[in-house]
């Protein structure tokens, strides 16, 4: 599967996150039927990691 | 199978020319003024690829602009729109309640970050305990430097709460509810997620804007208008399927 989100700012890193941390994480539950495999959320925060750490570089290179 | 977006209110007799996950069409069973807004899935999970979630989201958004919502969590499949209709008229009394709960309202999210990395409790301008075993370095200096660090890590986790709590108390006083976690990683000092009368968002992202000149050591990102995932009745206990 892919993890190319391809967002190009800190903000829409951050946005990207939110929505993942919602649609993946939250809302309705309906009688156990998620099919979503625990392995395939995990590699779409992993995909979104990689792209935390150039939030914290793009939060560097502002701050100096 | 039939892959599930969302619970909504005052369903219309169909969909038209609106698509779902793979392009296909939106169906819409109803029961008793709430409907489940499904498509066709090929049998198997529907993959959280990038595009995949970004249509489940779009297609709660564009139901969300007519309707109140309750949006299904990703990757809710059922058999066929058989279960659908069970599953609505078992729950009905659960989603009608959730329903007028979110009526009106937006879900907007609000992540605090720390200004600098000082804040994190991580390396700030003094330097991280030399290893053990460095040349020269003595186990009082080693052992100095650890409690110097601890006590930054404290300091840093004092200072989230009482600004967690803090910015709560602002932001829930023009929100209808709210909910939030306190260091959900060394990097963001507080997440939460709001439920705002659609007629207060503006009000609920000035007073972020607000809050954010008010406190120079943290930087404030408020995001939405969301469907209100954080608001839903809990009707089931997720089962995720284990790969």
């Amino acid at each position: 599967m892919t993890t190319d989100l391809e967002p190009h700012t800190a903000e829409e890193e951050l946005t990207l996150l939110e929505l993942l941390d919602r649609v993946l994480d939250k809302g309705v539950v309906l009688s156990g039927d998620i099919t979503l495999s625990v392995a395939d959320v995990d590699l779409v925060y992993v995909g979104l990691r990689v792209l935390l750490s150039s939030v914290e570089a793009a939060e560097r290179r502002r701050a100096e | 199978m039939v892959y599930v977006y969302a619970i909504i209110e005052a369903p219309p007799a169909a969909l038209d020319g609106m698509t779902g996950i793979d392009d296909q069409p939106l169906r819409v069973r109803a029961h008793d003024g709430i409907g489940i807004v499904f498509s066709a899935s090929a049998a198997g999970a529907v993959r959280p690829t990038p595009p995949n979630v970004w249509r489940h989201e779009q297609v709660v958004e564009n139901l969300m602009k007519d309707h109140a919502v309750l949006p299904a969590r990703f990757g809710t499949v059922m058999p066929d729109p058989e279960a659908v209709e069970e599953t609505l008229a078992r729950h009905h009394e659960a989603f009608a309640g959730g329903l007028r709960r979110v009526r009106g309202c937006v879900e907007l999210g609000v992540r605090v970050m720390w200004q600098s990395e000082a804040g994190t409790g991580a390396d700030g301008d003094e330097p991280a305990a030399p290893p053990i075993d460095a040349p020269g370095a003595s186990g009082r200096a080693y052992l100095a430097a650890r409690l110097a660090e601890e006590q930054r890590r404290r300091a840093a986790v004092r200072r989230a709460a009482e600004l967690a709590g803090a910015l709560d108390e602002t932001f829930r006083s023009c929100a209808a509810d709210g909910t939030f976690r306190v260091l959900p990683s060394p990097k963001f000092v507080m997440t939460g997620a709001y439920l705002v009368p659609r007629d207060r968002a503006h009000e609920f992202r000035r007073r972020v804007e607000d809050a954010g000149a008010a406190h120079p050591d943290v930087r404030l990102l408020c995001t939405g208008p969301w469907p209100p995932y954080h608001f839903v009745p809990a009707v089931a206990a997720p089962e995720v399927a284990r790969a």
